[in-house]
C-alpha cells in the first residue's frame, strides 16, 4: 500500500476547490473525511467475482470461477495461506487476482481451507495435503476435464503446492510458488529463538496441545511479531492519500484482511514447527506425508519461484534453494520489489511476472 | 503553505513514521531475541499449560456433576460428525471413480 505512486490530481486543486491561505480546504476536508470513514463507516461488503462452489469438506470449499472466454486448457488451482482469508485474491473489482485470470481465460479453481474450529485440533499437514489439496485437485481435474492442472500456492499455501506436487500423481503441468517458504534454515530474525528450538531448549508442543486449535489472536500476534510488533505506520500512508475515494476503500479492504487472521489447526502447527522449521526435513528430503517420502526431485512440472526484496516474513533465501532440487527443466525466478502482498492487479490485466510466463505454458486453445 | 507544501507535508509525516516504526521493531525484536528471554518465556509457558489443564479439568468435573455439557464434549460431537463425513468423502470418491470408467468404457 505505501509503495503507490501519488495519484496523479494530488498536487492540483479544481476550479471548484474551495482554497483559503493556500490551504486546499476541499481537499483537507475529502482527506480527513477519508481518513475518519475506516472508524465511522459501516463494515465494507467484498464483491466477489462470480464462482460457485463445486466440493465442500469439513469447512474447507473449492470455489469454481468460471471464464466467459476460455482461452486456455489449463486451468488454475490457487492455493492460499493457512493463517489468513484467501479474499485478498478477490479484492477488489478491477484490482482482483482471481478476475484477472478469469479475464483473461482461465479457469480458476480456489481451495479455501475455511476456519478451523475446536474439532479439528487434530488436523495435520498431511490431512492437508492428501484429503483436502489432492482430493480438491482431483475434483477440479474431473470437473473440468482438464487433461493438465497448473498449481498456484501464495505463502505457507506455496509450502503446501510444493510438497503436494511432489507426492502427487495428478498431471500437474505449471507449478507457481508466491513468497513460499521452503528453507528453514535461514530466519532473519530471532536466531536464538529458532536455535533454542533446534537445540530443543524449548517445547512448544504442551502448549499447542492445551489449545488444540491455535486462536487467530495468537496467530496474528505471531505473524506481527515477526514483521512488525509495532504496526501503524499503514495509517499514516492512509492520511497521505486519503482524499483518494478509491485509495480509502482499497485500503479499508487490505487493512480488514491484514486483521482477519484465521485459528491454526493445532497437528499442522505441531508439524511445521517440529518437521519443517527445527529439523528442516522439506529441504532434506526426509518429510513423510502419510508414509509417502516427499522429494523435491520428483516436481518435473514447470517452476516458477517468485519473492520479494522486501519481504519481512518469507525472505527470499527461504523460497530460492528449490530451484536446484526440483527436476523441472523449465525454471524461472522472479524477484519483485516490495513487501509480502502481490496481490492487486491493475485494470485486471495478469500481474506483470504472470503476464508471458503463464499463457505460454497453459494450452492456448 | 503552497500547494506543494501540503502535499509534501503528508508525504513527510508518512516517511519519518517509516522510519520511526522501523527503528522501533528492530529494538523489539533485539530485545525479545535472547537467550534467556526465550528460556523465560518456556517457562512461564510451562506453568501457564500446568494452572489451565488444571482449571480446566475441575471445570469439567464440575461440569459433568451438574449435567451440563463442557465445551470438551461438544467438541468430541464435532468429531464424530468429521469422522462420519470422511466416511462419506471416500465413498464419494469411489463413486467418482466408478462414473470416470463408466465414461470411459462408453467411449470406446
Amino acid at each position: 500500500m505505501d509503495k503507490k505512486d501519488e495519484h496523479p490530481n494530488s498536487l492540483e486543486a479544481k476550479p471548484t476547490d474551495l482554497v483559503i491561505a493556500n490551504i486546499n480546504v476541499t481537499k483537507e476536508y475529502l482527506r480527513w473525511n477519508g481518513f475518519f470513514s475506516h472508524w465511522t463507516e459501516s463494515e465494507l461488503m467484498q464483491e466477489n467475482t462470480p464462482r460457485e462452489a463445486i466440493w465442500k469438506k469439513n469447512k474447507a470449499i473449492l470455489w469454481y470461477y468460471p471464464t466467459s472466454q476460455k482461452k486456455y486448457k489449463t486451468p488454475l488451482f490457487l492455493i492460499y495461506s493457512l493463517v489468513n482469508k484467501p479474499f485478498i485474491l478477490d479484492l477488489l473489482p478491477g484490482e482482483s487476482v482471481i478476475q484477472s485470470f478469469v479475464k483473461n481465460g482461465f479457469d480458476v479453481y480456489l481451495l479455501d481451507f475455511g476456519i478451523p474450529r475446536d474439532e479439528d485440533s487434530d488436523i495435520t499437514v498431511d490431512h492437508y495435503i492428501v484429503d483436502y489439496i489432492q482430493r480438491g485437485v482431483t475434483r477440479a481435474l474431473h470437473h473440468s476435464s482438464a487433461e493438465k492442472i497448473s498449481i498456484v500456492g501464495y505463502c505457507l499455501g506455496g509450502t503446501l503446492a510444493s510438497v503436494y506436487t511432489a507426492i502427487s500423481n495428478e498431471p500437474i503441468e505449471n507449478l507457481i510458488l508466491m513468497v513460499a517458504p521452503i528453507d528453514f534454515q535461514y530466519f532473519p530474525s530471532y536466531d536464538q529463538w529458532v536455535a533454542a528450538l533446534r537445540a530443543e531448549l524449548i517445547n512448544v508442543d504442551d502448549l499447542i496441545d492445551y489449545y488444540g486449535v491455535i486462536p487467530a489472536e495468537f496467530v496474528k500476534f505471531g505473524v506481527r511479531l515477526l514483521t512488525s510488533p509495532v504496526y501503524l505506520s499503514h495509517y499514516l500512508s492512509l492520511l497521505n492519500r486519503a482524499d483518494d475515494p478509491n485509495y480509502v476503500l482499497r485500503w479499508r479492504l487490505f487493512n480488514k484482511w491484514t486483521k482477519e487472521h484465521i485459528p491454526f489447526a493445532g497437528g499442522a502447527m505441531k508439524q511445521l514447527i517440529n518437521d519443517f522449521v527445527k529439523e528442516n526435513k522439506l529441504i532434506k528430503g526426509e518429510l513423510m506425508i502419510r508414509e509417502k517420502k516427499v522429494n523435491l526431485s520428483n516436481i518435473k512440472a514447470n517452476l516458477l519461484v517468485v519473492s520479494s526484496n522486501l519481504d519481512h516474513l518469507v525472505p527470499k533465501e527461504q523460497s530460492i534453494p528449490i530451484i536446484d532440487l526440483v527436476s523441472s527443466q523449465d525454471k524461472t525466478y522472479k524477484l519483485l520489489q516490495g513487501g509480502h502482498t502481490h496481490l492487486i492487479v491493475k485494470d485486471n490485466k495478469l500481474p506483470d511476472y504472470l503476464e508471458e510466463w503463464l499463457p505460454q505454458r497453459s494450452d492456448p486453445l | 503553505m503552497e500547494k506543494n507544501e501540503q502535499v509534501e507535508l503528508y508525504k513527510a509525516i508518512k516517511l519519518t513514521g517509516f522510519k520511526v516504526e522501523q527503528e522501533l521493531n528492530n529494538w523489539i525484536k533485539d530485545q525479545i531475541n535472547h537467550t534467556k528471554f526465550v528460556q523465560g518465556t518456556n517457562i512461564a509457558g510451562k506453568y501457564y499449560v500446568h494452572v489451565m489443564k488444571c482449571v480446566q479439568n475441575s471445570m469439567g468435573h464440575l461440569f459433568s456433576n451438574l449435567n451440563i455439557p463442557s465445551k470438551q464434549d461438544v467438541t468430541n460431537i464435532g468429531k464424530l460428525v468429521l469422522q462420519v463425513e470422511e466416511k462419506i468423502d471416500k465413498v464419494e470418491d469411489q463413486v467418482l471413480l466408478l462414473q470416470q470408467k463408466v465414461e470411459g468404457l462408453e467411449n470406446g
